[in-house]
């Protein structure tokens, strides 16, 4: 039977993961790869919750489980108030939970050779609209994603950007109350990420204002995006290293940054009791929440005549004192 | 079989035969192989061939007719099969499994557009059994189209079941090749089974693709011939069997 959650927990929760594991046979006698381990993670309703990390960190696991394109190998999962996964079941009840889904995975669901209209109509009688409800979602989306004159175009036409706004179309069709968006924007340039991360949030206010709340749960590994969530919970090797609101992730590793691009500037950051790391693009990092030992530092590459810069942390910073590792380097597999 | 179910079905199907038609070059493709097979390999033995005893064919190009049928079936619900791999590498398969929808939606769209495509297109060779002196009939020829959505169904059956485990188009095409060409060289396509030698003969009979081929030359002949006929749907319920408990259950 699916175990409907708790009633209370249900109005209030749409994910409770507890002790996630979810592990990959090894290939030609190699040992199993650990992609998610041991992983417990609550999000409240209306919650956008962005999850930091780079490939390989389980990112993608955790919201393919919960889509149920995968199974967990341990571990309960419950999302929207029904048990999903392991112990499920009861083939109407995972039917409900997954009216109420919409996901955005890295490929775009959507099929080339048809048109944006075709492909909405294919999306829309998965989730059984029919008839005048599918016309009208369509035309509503076609409005809402500023699609209207292109919904006769065929997908394999269209440029990354428009293909990622009928992707989020598709999606949202049949007014998920869960978005789950595995690296939404990948391959999108910087004013289309913008402009599809402008959306999701307009999304949410109309959701929250209507009385729906739209919960979101999305896949990335670039800062700005994650800055943009309620929420941002930093994956490493399948596990959650740090959670909070990006002010408070940010916040909590204190001080500024000195960033310098000379290998020079290691040794004096080091003399000068900073937290020193290796950037990247290959800068050196020093970090205080010392503001006299920045200021030394700072003099100290003066003198020395090694250019420097002085910033605020980043969340790349806190995934940094977190993991003792960059944001854009892979785990170990 | 919910109404939703029903309707995310019909719509699916829908999709693989527009898919079909924006494809033209696999339309050209599926139609003149079969064609081209046709051509050669009926002119190159026209002379040497000897048709078998009691058998409505009297020139090769007659003989290799059902065939030609047999292998075009084959090639198009083959390749409506692999439209699977394609739909998973390109995301779509992964939004339909994680929607509502029914499993049996899923793949039963998919041996449906293949079945009703390979069909489709060998009734287009069909009326060249009237132009090659066969004696078909109405009946025959409509006996000769059921055949063939039996061997589209069985064979788009066990594409798609191959598909759902093999992540990639060439390793699909080279157990199908494997597989496939053998039992239709093997199945009464190209030499009479009554002409064979022993083994062979045996290897012959156990082929599943030898009976509706069978079904196909009888009911080309204006015959009716049971024992080829309840195999033949065997066969296509096989092929059905098979996707649905490969596709059906969860991976």
């Amino acid at each position: 039977m699916p175990h409907a959650a708790d009633a209370s927990e249900s109005d209030t929760i749409a994910i409770r993961a507890r002790n996630l594991r979810r592990t990959y046979p090894g290939s030609r006698g190699r040992t199993p790869r650990v992609a998610l381990d041991d992983l417990s993670l609550t999000v409240p309703i209306g919650e956008w919750v962005a999850l930091l990390g780079p490939n390989g960190s389980g990112k993608s696991t955790l919201i393919r489980l919960i889509s149920t394109a995968d199974r967990a190998t341990d571990g309960t999962l419950e999302a929207l108030g029904s048990t999903i996964g392991r112990g499920t079941t009861n083939a109407r009840a995972l039917r409900a939970y997954k009216s109420g889904l919409g996901v955005v995975f890295q490929s775009p669901g959507l099929d080339r050779l048809l048109t944006i209209r075709e492909n909405l109509l294919a999306q829309a009688s998965l989730f059984g609209l029919s008839g005048r409800a599918s016309t009208e979602r369509i035309a509503s989306a076609a409005r809402r994603f500023e699609l209207v004159d292109r919904l006769d175009d065929r997908v394999g036409s269209l440029s990354g950007g428009l293909a990622r706004r009928a992707d989020l179309a598709r999606a949202l069709l049949h007014h998920p109350r869960l978005l789950l968006l595995d690296e939404p924007t990948a391959g999108l340039d910087y004013d289309a990420r913008t402009r599809f991360l402008d959306t999701i949030a307009a999304l949410r206010r109309e959701a929250a204002d209507a009385g729906t709340p739209l919960t979101v749960l999305m896949s990335t590994h670039l800062m700005d995006e994650a800055e943009r969530a309620d929420r941002v919970v930093m994956m490493h090797e399948g596990r959650i290293v740090a959670d909070g609101a990006p002010s408070a992730l940010r916040g909590a590793i204190g001080g500024s940054s000195l960033r310098s691009a000379g290998s020079a500037a290691a040794p004096i950051l080091e003399r000068c009791l900073l937290n020193v790391s290796i950037a990247p693009d290959g800068g050196i990092i020093g970090r205080s929440g010392d503001r006299e030992a920045l200021a030394a530092a700072a003099s100290e590459l003066a003198r020395a005549g090694l250019p420097f810069e002085v910033s605020p942390p980043t969340l790349g910073d806190a995934y940094l004192a977190a993991t003792g590792r960059p944001l854009s380097e892979g785990s170990t597999p | 079989m919910s109404a939703s179910g029903i309707h995310a079905f019909v719509r699916l199907t829908a999709r693989e035969l527009v898919r079909f038609v924006r494809q033209p070059s696999r339309i050209v493709a599926t139609l003149g192989t079969p064609v081209l097979l046709w051509l050669l390999l009926g002119s190159g033995f026209a002379g040497s061939f000897a048709p078998p005893s009691g058998h409505a064919a009297t020139t090769y190009a007659a003989f290799l007719l059902p065939g030609v049928l047999t292998v075009s079936v084959m090639f198009t619900a083959i390749l409506g099969a692999i439209s699977l791999i394609d739909d998973r590498h390109a995301g779509f398969l992964q939004s339909v499994l994680v929607s509502p929808a029914p499993r049996w939606a899923a793949w039963g769209s998919k041996l449906a557009g293949a079945s009703a495509i390979a069909t489709a297109q060998a009734a287009l060779l069909l009326p060249a059994a009237a132009i090659l002196g066969l004696p078909a009939g109405t009946l025959g020829h409509l006996g000769a189209l059921a055949a063939l959505a039996c061997v589209a169904v069985g064979v788009a059956g066990l594409g798609l079941a191959l598909a759902w485990r093999v992540d990639s188009v060439q390793g699909f095409h080279g157990v199908m090749n494997l597989l496939l060409m053998p039992m239709w060289l093997l199945s009464g396509s190209v030499f009479p089974l009554e002409g064979a030698s022993g083994w062979l003969r045996a290897v012959m009979f156990v082929n599943p693709m030898t009976w509706p081929t069978q079904a196909l030359h009888a009911s080309l002949a204006g015959v009716f011939d049971p024992i080829a006929w309840g195999a033949t749907i065997l066969f296509a319920a096989a092929g059905v069997a098979l996707a649905a408990s490969t596709i059906g259950s969860r991976r």
